[in-house]
């Protein structure tokens, strides 16, 4: 019994430090359209913990600033735009027309601060939340949620770790 | 020991928990394993205006085979106006695309139903030489080598292929190869809409 | 042709298979003359599965060598132009191959476990030939889930002049190895879950059958920890990214089978010399068999976001579910029946909470909470999904708040743990046989490892820890030892193993900690010429040339460090014409202490845009790149420290304790224990 009791209590113990956890560490995903919609209904943006946003780079947006490392540009779904600056190095697969997801901040202005931006291994594959978002956003008259994923076919091995943060 | 006895049943609960939610998992639509199958994407509108280059305008001659590659508009699939068409996204670099090609062929030979080809990031020599390699089965191809027009028509993975009335508006579609059973719901879908019109 | 015959071999192979696991399973009702024969069948069909399975998988490599692009998984995922070694691995980089690897290991594993010669009256040749059938089901499984779904053979009705590329950052060697190591792992588990069905049939679950299972424990595991390691180097030197774990759900995948494999391990030890943990250690060895399946398979399905899943048809990850789905709640159910009965299980003999006993329950159930955690974690958005809940991320922070807390508590008790007697211990003996490795650990942690800065204080903490295990672990040996050589020689394989495997995890302590506490990192914009201090060395920018490599070109940029500039540093922006991908390969130096790392960015090129294929058609010296420079020190003994964890697991299989029919392990034959043993901390009594 003793033994029960000492196993429940660790039991607990790892449940309550795991619920914990997850409760601080989610992070939510938001597409630019969800931000326009939060404004248009008037609630609050969720500035206050890192989310993760995704769409896609929208053409002929991305500029550098001088120091060559702070990027600026624009993520979109077809409708909402979201402006990103991000300071470091790009993914290789980060490229304008592309499906991206960022992992950062939001400001009260609606300007978004990436700390990460993810790329995927595979050009051909667009993150399922983003394509998820995009047929979401898909627009009614002019067509087309963009970006391409695989049927398989060229797509990367499973065995390997690590989507490339 | 009862609570024992039930102890030892513990695992498996659990474990047809976890299999039950994966079913749910790998059926449910909104999983992006079935986005790849949902046909409810697109369906009934427009198709999205596009305007492809032919071969030769890559600008390097020689090629006997660029009259292949002649250039592709949206205007030219509801131009035809005989009622349906087919838009075939390919690529000389797509191996699947090679499994669909004899259905194409046949689809060019039986079905009636003009058929356009839209070559998706290849080049001219590449894809005109595939063409010839393995057959045109199309009335008129396209070059898209930034993929716009594969933007625009949502394209998810190679080949994609849809079915367009005489509205222009996209009426079925087919995500992966043609052949098998995509051959023949698409013949099916094609003999339905072609009584539809009378 | 060779295509075709491959083919069949593998469908003879599911023949073999059928046959394999009826004889054997009806050994469960047969006896006598007729059992004999019936053994043998078994037996012989398991090393012609094997056979034909090696056949399939050398035509599938021939068809790669040869490059014959008529069959589609060639086209898919070969290329004329690649190097030779790449070609070889391209059998199994893809769904299909990797299926057939997974096959032919499995075969192997069953083929390892039919032979020996055992008196075959005896029931350890009866659980022998019943794992074995139960291996031959297991093959008829995933027999038909590759002629079924995903046959590697099959023909292109026009085939191309040449195929695609293998994604180029698979075409790296560790990768290469990555594959086939992890599937030993994973796989190696398929016995120990053959094993606890076979157990569970013959109702046989006492400390031979631990013995039995023991080896296959060690081996799986030992590969395990090598392929995990593997392709987390991979990730280190090929993503650029510096990072040695993502806590990706590809990644969790596999640590998940480890840590309830880790926990395996120690709970058949307990269950060989103690006959104790009998349920929980055949519940284990369901769970982490289980836990490989959903490794391998439902990752790869589509159910779980990831980059890397390509089962993408429907139709085959619904196989691949029922087939999973069979085994697990198969062999589940058939525990439920069998633990349910009174009397199934041996009784579990007394120990105290502190005892060699107790100290492996403590680790059992802290690494079965990590594997909880972690399955949790990787599981939770995808539960989320389901209710059709907004879609969430749980990242790293999630894995760092829940696993370390649970992992921690591990290692001083790692250090003690193999002092205690079985049954019962004092901790005052203890005390004072170690007080001379605590003070050590004290006095170093304070001189060398004082945390300067608030964030490194846990860090601090965790190189004290990776301390205490080495200390205490020698301590502990050299005891056992007698603090003799040739005492130290006598040692059974499985205290050697033990040893160097605890080693193993104190060396991978300090990797880990001493990264996270003395690292340094820097993304900066240079200019050809341009040099900056970092980490204690004066490094220069060079400037960026194109370079042509076998199948890329590649803008290479040049740093020097150190003095008269003696490390060169040569960090590359790849592109892969044939699959259209560019990649980045980080420049790693190992100066004795650490790694020096370093990335090329984006050229500082108003003109060019960002990541085109090739970006250098202006003069090269005249461009600034931005550069990602890290310093990892110590980080070299994770990787380190996996391979001597490794090591120690497949010494310890090669102990004499797990070989059945013969003499027990160590200098001592069987009687002592299930003696009583004395509470004293003596080693040699505690034995």
């Amino acid at each position: 019994m003793a033994w029960l009791t000492v196993g429940a209590v660790m039991v607990a113990a790892a449940a309550s430090l795991a619920i914990l956890a997850l409760d601080r560490n989610l992070t939510f995903f938001y597409s630019p359209a969800d931000f326009a919609d939060l404004t248009a209904a008037g609630e609050p943006l969720p500035t206050n913990r890192p989310i993760r946003l995704g769409g896609l780079v929208a053409d002929d947006s991305v500029r550098r600033d001088g120091d060559g490392l702070t990027v600026h540009f624009e993520v979109t779904d077809h409708g909402a735009i979201t402006p990103v600056s991000f300071t470091g190095i790009l993914p290789d697969l980060f490229r304008e027309g592309q499906g991206v997801v960022a992992i950062g901040q939001l400001s009260r202005d609606g300007h978004f601060t990436a700390q990460e931006i993810l790329a995927k291994h595979d050009e051909n594959y667009m993150p399922p939340e983003v394509a998820a978002a995009l047929e979401r956003n898909r627009p009614s008259q002019d067509g087309g949620y963009g970006g391409s994923g695989a049927y398989g076919v060229y797509g990367a091995d499973t065995v390997i770790p690590g989507e490339n943060p | 020991m009862n609570h024992r006895r039930l102890m030892v049943w513990l695992p498996l609960a659990l474990a047809v928990l976890l299999a039950a939610g994966f079913t749910v998992a790998l059926t449910k639509p909104q999983n992006n394993l079935a986005i790849m199958t949902n046909q409810a994407v697109l369906l009934d509108l427009p198709i999205p205006p596009f305007a492809l280059a032919e071969a030769a305008a890559e600008g390097v001659d020689g090629s006997p085979h660029y009259d292949q590659i002649r250039g592709l508009a949206d205007g030219d699939l509801v131009a035809g106006s005989s009622g349906l068409a087919l838009v075939n996204f390919f690529a000389s670099w797509c191996a699947p695309c090679r499994i669909e090609h004899p259905f194409l062929m046949r689809l060019a030979r039986d079905a009636s139903v003009p058929l356009y080809g839209i070559a998706y990031r290849d080049t001219g020599i590449k894809a005109a030489a595939y063409l010839v390699d393995a057959g045109n089965p199309f009335a008129q191809v396209g070059l898209d080598p930034d993929g716009d027009a594969a933007l625009g028509f949502g394209i998810t993975g190679m080949p994609e292929t849809f079915l367009i009335d005489a509205d222009g508006r996209i009426r079925f579609r087919v995500q992966g190869p043609v052949s098998g059973p995509q051959f023949d719901q698409l013949v099916t879908i094609i003999d339905q809409l072609r009584q539809e019109a009378g | 042709m060779i295509a075709e015959l491959s083919h069949f071999l593998l469908i003879l192979a599911l023949v073999i298979a059928l046959v394999q696991a009826g004889t054997g399973l009806a050994l469960l009702r047969v006896g006598g003359d007729q059992a004999l024969a019936y053994s043998l069948a078994t037996r012989r069909a398991a090393y012609g599965q094997l056979a034909l399975v090696t056949g399939a998988f050398a035509g599938l490599i021939y068809l790669f060598l040869v490059s014959d692009f008529s069959v589609i998984t060639v086209v898919q995922n070969s290329h004329s132009a690649k190097p030779l070694i790449y070609k070889i691995a391209g059998t199994w980089g893809n769904h299909e191959g990797s299926l057939l690897l997974w096959v032919l290991v499995l075969a192997l594993f069953g083929a390892a476990v039919a032979r020996g010669t055992l008196d075959p009256d005896s029931h350890h040749a009866k659980l022998r030939d019943v794992t074995v059938a139960v291996h031959g089901l297991l093959s008829v499984g995933f027999l038909l889930l590759l002629i079924g779904t995903s046959n590697p053979f099959g023909r292109l009705a026009e085939p191309p002049i040449d195929g695609q590329d293998l994604n180029p950052l698979l075409q790296d060697p560790a990768l290469a190895l990555h594959p086939p190591l992890l599937y030993l792992g994973y796989v190696g588990f398929a016995s120990t879950f053959a094993f606890a069905v076979a157990g569970l049939l013959l109702g046989r679950m006492d400390r031979d059958w631990a013995r039995a299972t023991g080896r296959y424990v060690l081996i799986a595991w030992a590969a395990l920890t090598v392929g995990i390691a593997l392709g987390s180097w991979w990730a280190y030197y090929e993503l650029g990214w510096g990072g040695w774990w993502f806590w990706d759900p590809v990644e969790n995948a596999s640590l998940m089978p480890w840590l309830a494999g880790t926990a395996l391990l120690h709970s058949v030890h307990v269950m060989a010399k103690r006959q104790a943990l009998a349920s929980w250690t055949i519940l284990l060895a369901i769970l982490t068999f289980s836990l490989s399946l959903l490794g391998t398979f439902l990752v790869r399905s589509g159910v779980l976001t990831s980059v890397h899943a390509f089962a993408l048809d429907p139709t085959r990850g619904m196989f691949i579910l029922i087939l999973i789905g069979v085994t697990v709640t198969g062999a589940l159910a058939l525990y439920g029946w069998r633990a349910s009965q009174p009397g199934s299980m041996p009784a579990n003999p007394p120990f105290a909470a502190i005892s060699r006993e107790g100290s492996l329950v403590f680790n059992n159930v802290l690494l079965a909470l990590a594997c909880a955690v972690v399955l949790l974690g990787t599981l939770y958005p995808l539960a989320l999904q389901l209710l059709g809940l907004p879609p969430v991320s749980v990242g790293p922070p999630y894995f760092e708040a829940t696993v370390i807390p649970l992992m921690a508590p591990l290692l001083p008790v790692l250090a003690i743990a193999p002092f205690l007697p079985w049954r019962a211990a004092s901790l005052s003996p203890l005390m004072r046989k170690l007080r001379v490795p605590a003070l050590v650990v004290i006095i170093l942690s304070l001189i060398i490892i004082w945390p300067d800065e608030p964030k490194r204080a846990l860090a601090s903490a965790g190189f004290a820890l990776g301390l205490w295990v080495i200390l205490g672990t020698l301590m502990q040996w050299l005891e056992r030892a007698g603090y003799r050589w040739s005492g130290a020689r006598k040692l059974p394989a499985w205290q050697q193993g033990m040893t160097l495997a605890h080693l193993g995890v104190g060396i991978m302590v300090l990797g880990i900690a001493g990264s996270a506490a003395w690292s340094s990192d820097r993304i900066l914009r240079m200019a050809p010429g341009d040099s900056v201090a970092f980490a204690g060395y004066q490094v220069t920018f060079k400037g960026a040339a194109q370079v042509q490599g076998p199948n890329y070109v590649a803008d290479q940029g040049i740093l020097r460090a150190g003095d008269g500039d003696q490390i060169i540093l040569a960090p590359e922006k790849r592109w892969y014409p044939v699959a259209q991908m560019r990649t980045t390969e980080a420049a790693i130096v190992f100066d004795g202490w650490g790694n020096l790392y370093a990335t090329l960015g984006q050229p500082d090129e108003a003109n060019l845009p960002l990541n085109q294929p090739v970006v250098t058609n202006v003069d090269p010296a005249t461009i600034a790149w931005s550069l990602h420079l890290q310093y990892h020190p110590m980080i070299v003994l994770i990787w380190l420290g996996s391979g001597v964890m490794a090591l120690g697991g497949v010494w310890a299989a090669l102990d004499r304790l797990f070989r059945l029919g013969h003499a027990k392990s160590g200098r001592r034959p069987d009687a002592q224990a299930a003696q009583p043993s004395t509470a004293t901390a003596d080693m040699g009594a505690a034995e």
